[in-house]
């Protein structure tokens, strides 16, 4: 059964679109296998089974299934229940996916991607998104490249989650290399995925297409970070176009990394300001705005405007202080950390006493009071995400 | 019969001694040198046929054979010339009765015009000559000063072949060369800590890592001063021993890189070598084997800036040297064994673009562990403090007050060292905090209450290994002795905690 899918996946000159044709109508790849030439021909034209016609032999499909159970690398049909019927809205869906790991039954899935060259403000925000969905139980769905992509998958395994990595390379070559640990985490706790046979190399020209799975397997799609040419807003951009709630990380006008975020917030994505706000119930203004970059109307389009509502998590935020209770030198450590400072600077606290300096620094720390990064103080994180 | 004439020959950083005998035979005029000399040694013939005839003296129209015994020992250099060459004049005409020959060596190069050249590994063979029992040393007017480092020996120097004939006729009286022959002892160290200003946080865990004997690696971005650390780092070890300085003398002897000095080496070596260095360069090797950085750093730093790019293979190499405090260099001919007690201070860029910690760095958690992992694990595990470097800004430079200076710090590590030297008095091959043994740290390391506390709460926070644990522990009894606590506080607890940078760092990057 395996071969003919192989088979049929290996046309060459026939494309997803006319695959799937094939297979509305004749069912099973088998049943193209052994249809006759005038069937074919009635259903995709002469030029197919033509083609068709040509290529009678299984071999290469069969050494590429030996391949794969040498490889242990998995094949996801069209007709396998475990592929989501959303991900088939694509056009040209791959018939066949090669995947590693294990596939679930499609639940809530959130893409996150972004820029490989992040910012430290890039991965929080990827790692705090990350965190959260693999702690409400959903699916993380990324490229596993560098930066955003490999954040996102890190921090949602890290919290115990489930990710699903899209390659545009075969599923059992690692890109980039030093991903290895991870591809082999991913490959453990979720499934590594590509429409690319084993063997295949990298190549500029599958990422589009790639991009494409991602956001086609994804029910909203978050971009983190994204310069103005970037891989990231293909991703978005064929978000929009399958109908995708696209959320976009807002960030400083004048930050480079974040020209092509920011662009996307002015085109009617929705702002992320938080975790919170990917399952907010309030529909955000997107449906209009999405229609000036986008040919489709998104599907999701059909909420209803209302004047939007802050959500009340922001009012969470900044409230941990109070409940501290802090020394008299330690309040005076704080109140000096508007912004990281340098241990020497601190020196005068204590009258030039390094040790007993390092005493405060080291249990305020440990108590979560300040963090430390080398020589370098800053106030903690407490208050923002209390654990 | 055959003459024999007293010289040396250097085996790693020592000297043996080496029988010059010369005779001369009936049979075609020839020379030949025996005994397993390499090439310097047989051109002496060369040379001995150009100076002798220089100095006016008739080369023997003979069959000349000098063997220098022991003769199955490979020997090198060329030092043995002027040896050689009183041989062959001896056998003509009596320069010293046997018995005062007997107790005289001979060291140095001639050139063709018979002129004495200075040669390398003076200091070891000048103290083989007084432990073979030998009186007098004639050596090159240019070593003398080395050679009379050894004080029990009698050591002229010259010139010339001439003079020293002349001298040992008793026609020449001997005049000292009027430089100075007293070993100049430098007065001022060049560089102080002082001039390291606005780094307190770190000058800590410097202080420390020199007290405690803990090697240490500083993180960096390019010019944030790890170089300018590094270089001081020297100024504030104990002041060295007489016995410790002769050693490194010796080392520097044998190289080759005492010439310029002449001198003691009164100062504690810092070693600097580039990244491209070899493995044998690191740790010692040639043909025949010299002396490598590591030993060449004996008592002093070794300082390895971008130690990321050091070949992996010659990092690695350095594991059992940093262990045994010695290094052996083994070939299938011979066997060397050089000290090599150093103190590796080393310097990388926290990532790959060097600006870790700073919003300008764009590299990933992925690519920054991939770049620390240059550093093999074996290497990392014998480097107790791993610090960040701090950039000062050039502004506050200038505002900054002067930093105390090396002489301070010096006494303080002497403080903290003395306290060491009496805990390990028991014991050989111990004698610093961070070559305790695992039964020696549950011995010398007890923790009051509060530090345990703290311990535990650092360990629950950033999953330390195991591995770590005794690190800090070390580390912490350091910080005790600094201050003289026989017990290990919460201060020194903490101050310990805060010396793994890169350790802590670790357990908070995203990475798999």
């Amino acid at each position: 059964m395996k071969v003919y899918w192989l088979w049929l996946a290996g046309l060459n000159g026939i494309g997803p679109v006319t695959q799937r044709k094939l297979l509305e109508a004749l069912e099973t790849p088998e049943r193209i296998y052994l249809a006759s030439a005038a069937e074919i021909s009635q259903i995709a034209g002469r030029a197919v089974a033509a083609i068709l016609t040509a290529s009678r032999s299984l071999d290469s499909a069969k050494r590429q299934e030996e391949a794969l159970d040498r490889l242990g690398i998995r094949l996801l049909t069209t007709d396998d229940p475990l592929y989501p019927e959303q991900a088939k809205c694509l056009s040209n869906a791959p018939v066949i996916l090669y995947y590693r790991g294990r596939i679930r039954p499609k639940g809530q899935s959130i893409g996150i991607v972004g820029s490989r060259r992040c910012t430290p403000y890039g991965k929080q925000v990827a790692v705090e998104a990350a965190t959260y969905l693999a702690e409400q139980g959903v699916t993380v769905i990324s490229g596993m490249a560098k930066g955003i992509d490999s954040y996102a998958h890190t921090a949602c395994l890290k919290a115990g989650g489930y990710t699903l990595a899209f390659l545009g390379n075969g599923v059992d070559v690692c890109y980039p290399a030093e991903h290895r640990g991870l591809m082999e985490e991913i490959i453990h706790h979720g499934a590594v995925i590509s429409e690319y046979p084993p063997y295949t190399r990298p190549r500029q020209e599958y990422f589009p297409i790639r991009n494409a799975l991602i956001s086609a397997w994804s029910d909203k799609v978050l971009i983190v970070e994204a310069a103005e040419k970037s891989g990231a807003l293909i991703t978005a951009q064929k978000a929009i176009e399958q109908g995708r709630e696209v959320f976009s990380v807002p960030n400083s006008i004048y930050a480079k990394e974040s020209a092509g975020t920011n662009k996307l917030l002015s085109v009617g994505a929705k702002a992320y300001l938080g975790p919170e706000f990917l399952f907010a119930s309030d529909p955000a203004q997107t449906a209009d705005a999405a229609d000036c970059t986008s040919p489709v109307k998104p599907r999701h389009a059909r909420h209803t405007k209302k004047p939007s509502k802050k959500p009340s998590s922001i009012a969470k935020n900044n409230t941990g202080l109070a409940t501290l209770v802090l020394t008299p030198l330690e309040q005076r450590i704080l109140s000096r950390l508007t912004q990281p400072l340098s241990l020497s600077s601190l020196l005068d606290l204590t009258d030039g006493d390094m040790q007993s300096l390092l005493d405060w620094i080291c249990t305020m720390e440990l108590e979560g009071k300040l963090k430390v990064k080398g020589q370098m103080v800053e106030a903690g994180s407490w208050g923002r995400t209390p654990k | 019969m055959a003459t024999v004439v007293n010289a040396f020959a250097l085996s790693g950083v020592s000297a043996y001694p080496v029988a010059v005998e010369t005779v001369l035979l009936h049979g075609q005029p020839s020379i030949s040198i025996v005994g397993l000399g390499d090439t310097a040694v047989k051109e002496a013939a060369h040379r001995l046929q150009a100076a002798l005839t220089h100095s006016s003296y008739d080369f023997p129209k003979l069959k000349i054979v000098i063997n220098l015994a022991p003769s199955g020992v490979k020997k090198s250099g060329s030092h043995f010339d002027l040896a050689m060459a009183i041989g062959l004049i001896s056998s003509g005409e009596v320069l010293l009765p046997p018995e005062e020959l007997a107790q005289t060596a001979f060291l140095g190069e001639l050139s063709l015009n018979a002129e004495l050249k200075p040669v390398n590994g003076v200091l070891p063979m000048a103290m083989c000559a007084r432990d073979s029992g030998i009186r007098r040393l004639i050596v090159p007017v240019d070593n003398l000063a080395e050679a009379r480092l050894v004080r029990e020996l009698e050591v002229f120097g010259f010139g010339t072949l001439r003079e020293v004939v002349d001298f040992l006729l008793g026609t020449l009286e001997y005049a000292p060369p009027d430089r100075s022959l007293e070993p100049a002892y430098s007065a001022l160290p060049a560089v102080d800590f002082a001039d390291v200003q606005g780094q307190e946080g770190l000058l800590e865990y410097v202080i420390a890592a020199v007290a405690g004997g803990h090697n240490f690696l500083m993180l960096g971005s390019p010019g944030c001063g790890k170089s300018m650390i590094a270089k001081r780092i020297p100024t504030i070890m104990p002041k060295l021993t007489e016995e410790e300085a002769l050693e490194i003398t010796k080392i520097y002897s044998v190289t080759g890189l005492l010439r310029q000095q002449n001198r003691l080496i009164t100062e504690r070596p810092f070693r600097s070598p580039h990244h491209n260095a070899s493995l044998n360069a690191l740790i010692g090797g040639g043909s025949p084997v010299v002396p490598g950085e590591i030993s060449l750093a004996h008592n002093g730093v070794l300082f390895l800036d971008e130690i990321a790019e050091f070949e992996r293979k010659a990092l690695d190499a350095l594991r059992q040297p940093l262990e045994d405090k010695v290094v052996t260099v083994s070939r299938v001919k011979s066997t060397s064994t050089f000290p090599a007690n150093f103190m590796l201070v080393a310097a990388m860029n926290p990532c790959p673009c060097g600006y870790h910690g700073q919003p300008k760095c764009r590299c990933t958690d992925y690519e920054v562990v991939k770049y620390r992992q240059k550093l093999s694990g074996p290497i990392l595990d014998r480097i107790d403090v791993q610090k960040y470097v701090q950039p000062v800004p050039f502004l506050s430079l200038a505002s900054a007050r002067k930093g105390p200076s090396s002489l301070e710090l010096r006494e303080r590590v002497q403080y903290a060292r003395d306290i060491q030297t009496k805990r390990f008095v028991r014991s050989t091959e111990v004698s610093a905090n961070a070559q305790m043994t695992e039964a020696m740290i549950k011995e010398f390391c007890q923790l009051e209450p509060d530090a345990l506390r703290l311990l535990q709460l650092s360990f629950e926070r950033f999953q330390y290994s195991a591995r770590t644990h005794n690190k800090f522990l070390k580390i912490a009894r350091t910080f005790a002795d600094l201050e003289g606590s026989p017990q290990i506080r919460k201060k020194d607890m903490a101050a310990a905690l805060m010396a793994r940078d890169m350790d802590k760092e670790h357990t908070g990057m995203m990475v798999f």
